[in-house]
């Protein structure tokens, strides 16, 4: 069998799979409420101007997604290997003629497109109800900030299954994977606020820093997106706008690639060790 | 015979656990192979690691006299020893499933799952959730998830593990047909009842280690298969002088031989009723778990006892 056909089949099955995780749906739909409540919201505010309603609901959507997608991505992925082991059905796949390469990327491309779909669907409804009736939206920030968010997912879902294939049981996989996202959420922009303080770093430091959070590089590219600069975010902010200039979202989304590249490349060596995890 | 399945040496250790310690051996092409031991002898280790599930530390597994590639598990079937399956799938969804990671696509597995469905007794279980079957279902769809690519080599951990005498049947019928077929099949057991009944050749596994290995009739006759019970009125002590009797012991009652390589045992009870009042005479072979425990014994020893009437 061909390796693309392998992980075509993997990745049918598994995105099958997601969509009979009640966890899964609920956050799903939980997103899509959120989405078009936000989308009505802006629409209500502001009358006659697409731009502007289009512009604010990509502003709360950024917020919704920061909180949704590396939850998703971060439980599913954890939940992917770990609960087949629990399940007894990851020795038959291990025993079927798919290589490491397969069984990673089909597992994740499975997962990238449950989570893209609903995503497309979130964004597409939402995007749908506040341009209407509206002249002169423009979409492309908003259509990029869906292709941050699907980077965003597929960085998190990587790492969700670099963590379950190192983990015996789902349960402590998807709790590495809920403290993974704390971290990301909650401790990463403080964590960085606190190191600038007490170890005095300076602005490009700070930036150093923030670039290791998936997280804050998402963050960053939606507001590059939406608001055309950075100097919301202060300093770090402007030293990112001025070193990297028009490169800046380009080098964003280079980042994102690599969160989603190097957990599935290790990820990929640790299941070709073939090794069971005690 | 050609080889189907060779291990060379292969040793698997867990911290200072040695699951697996330098075992070798052959799987004939076209035969049934029982991997026979007690539990915890490391018999699934073995199989995991032939089928590539987990890595041994040292040693090669061969296919075909070449050494194993992710291709030719392409033309394997496995049933491993815990059952994996999806329980929230549907049967159907499930084999095809399977079937698909083998090459076969849903419209030509489709009549065939259906005829496998027809034949184990679930034609109507095909939409059901599997977790919505008994165990002894379920095990039948992992059999069917097993053959359903038609394999050239089937390998069953523990396939009849929990499984009541009418599946039990229903499972060696279809091993049966398959090796009419001239497929080669390798299952584990630890029940040697089953083992004597249905391999051609096996080994058998204790403490990590190949015992004892060969076909089944050459295993028999090197531990008494030509040993024969005498029960006769008459001075037995001169039996072992009676042509194509090797030796003899007395017992309580009866007297136990052990016949020449090439005698007939039908033409030695001719002579054995014209010498003496034959009452009874018939085969006293050791049984396989009898032989097993021999063959322990002797590994322990580090000698070969061999058979003592």
């Amino acid at each position: 069998m061909s390796e693309l056909r392998g992980i075509w089949v993997l990745a049918e099955r598994e995105r099958r799979e997601a969509f009979r995780n009640r966890w899964f749906l609920v956050s799903a739909l939980s997103f899509l409420a959120a989405a078009l409540g936000l989308a009505w919201l802006a629409k209500s505010g502001v009358s006659g101007s697409g731009f502007a309603g289009l512009g604010r609901t990509a502003v709360s959507l950024i917020h919704l997604v920061a909180l949704v997608v590396p939850l998703q991505g971060l439980a599913m992925g954890a939940g992917a290997i770990a609960g087949e082991r629990d399940r007894g059905s990851w020795n038959l796949l291990l025993a079927q003629p798919l290589g490491a390469l397969e069984l990673a990327v089909g597992k994740f491309l499975g997962l990238l497109l449950a989570i893209g779909a609903t995503m497309l669907v979130s964004f597409g409804l939402a995007g749908v109800l506040v341009s209407s009736g509206a002249s002169g939206a423009s979409f492309l920030p908003y259509f990029g900030l869906l292709g941050f968010a699907l980077l965003l997912a597929a960085a998190s879902i990587s790492v969700g299954l670099l963590v379950s294939v190192v983990s015996e049981r789902a349960s402590s996989a998807v709790g590495i994977a809920i403290l993974a996202w704390l971290l990301l959420v909650l401790v990463g922009d403080l964590g960085a606020l606190a190191a600038a303080t007490a170890l005095g770093l300076d602005a490009g430091q700070v930036l150093g820093l923030a670039l290791w959070n998936p997280l804050s590089v998402f963050n960053m590219a939606a507001i590059e997106l939406i608001r055309g600069g950075l100097e919301l975010l202060g300093p770090a902010g402007l030293v990112a706008s001025r070193e990297l200039g028009s490169a800046l979202l380009p080098a964003l989304g280079a980042i994102l690639i690599a969160w989603a590249l190097v957990p599935l490349a290790l990820a990929t060596r640790i299941i070709a060790r073939r090794e069971e995890v005690a | 015979m050609n080889a189907s399945i060779e291990l060379v040496n292969l040793r698997k250790a867990y911290g200072k656990f040695l699951a697996v310690n330098d075992l070798s051996l052959t799987v004939p092409a076209g035969t049934v192979f029982g991997l026979l031991g007690p539990n915890g002898a490391g018999k699934t280790t073995t199989i995991r690691m032939m089928m590539d599930i987990i890595a041994p530390d040292s040693g090669e597994v061969r296919f075909s006299s070449r050494p194993r590639t992710r291709a030719d598990l392409e033309r394997v079937g496995y049933l491993p020893e815990e059952r994996g399956l999806y329980r929230k799938m549907t049967v159907f969804d499930h084999l095809v499933f399977l079937g698909e990671l083998h090459g076969v696509a849903r419209r030509a597995s489709a009549p065939e799952i259906t005829d496998w469905l027809d034949r184990v007794g679930l034609a109507d279980a095909g939409k059901k959730k599997i977790e919505e079957l008994s165990k002894g279902m379920q095990q039948k769809v992992q059999l069917i998830g097993t053959l359903l690519h038609d394999p050239e080599i089937v390998i069953l951990d523990e396939p009849f593990s929990g499984l009541d005498p009418i599946n039990q049947g229903l499972f060696k019928d279809v091993l049966a047909e398959y090796r009419r077929r001239g497929k080669t099949i390798l299952f584990s057991t630890h029940v040697m009842e089953q083992a004597e009944k249905l391999c051609d050749a096996l080994a058998l596994i204790s403490g990590g280690k190949v015992i004892l290995s060969g076909g089944m009739q050459e295993i028999k006759n090197r531990y008494g298969g030509l040993a024969y019970r005498l029960v006769a009125s008459g001075d037995l002590d001169g039996l072992a002088e009676v042509e194509g009797i090797e030796s003899s012991g007395l017992h309580d009652g009866y007297a136990r031989m052990l016949l020449s390589e090439n005698t007939d045992p039908a033409e030695l009870l001719r002579r054995l009723v014209e010498a003496y009042d034959v009452q009874e005479f018939r085969s006293d072979a050791p049984t396989l778990e009898e032989i097993f425990i021999a063959a322990v014994g002797e590994a322990t020893a580090g000698e070969a006892t061999g058979f003592q009437p």
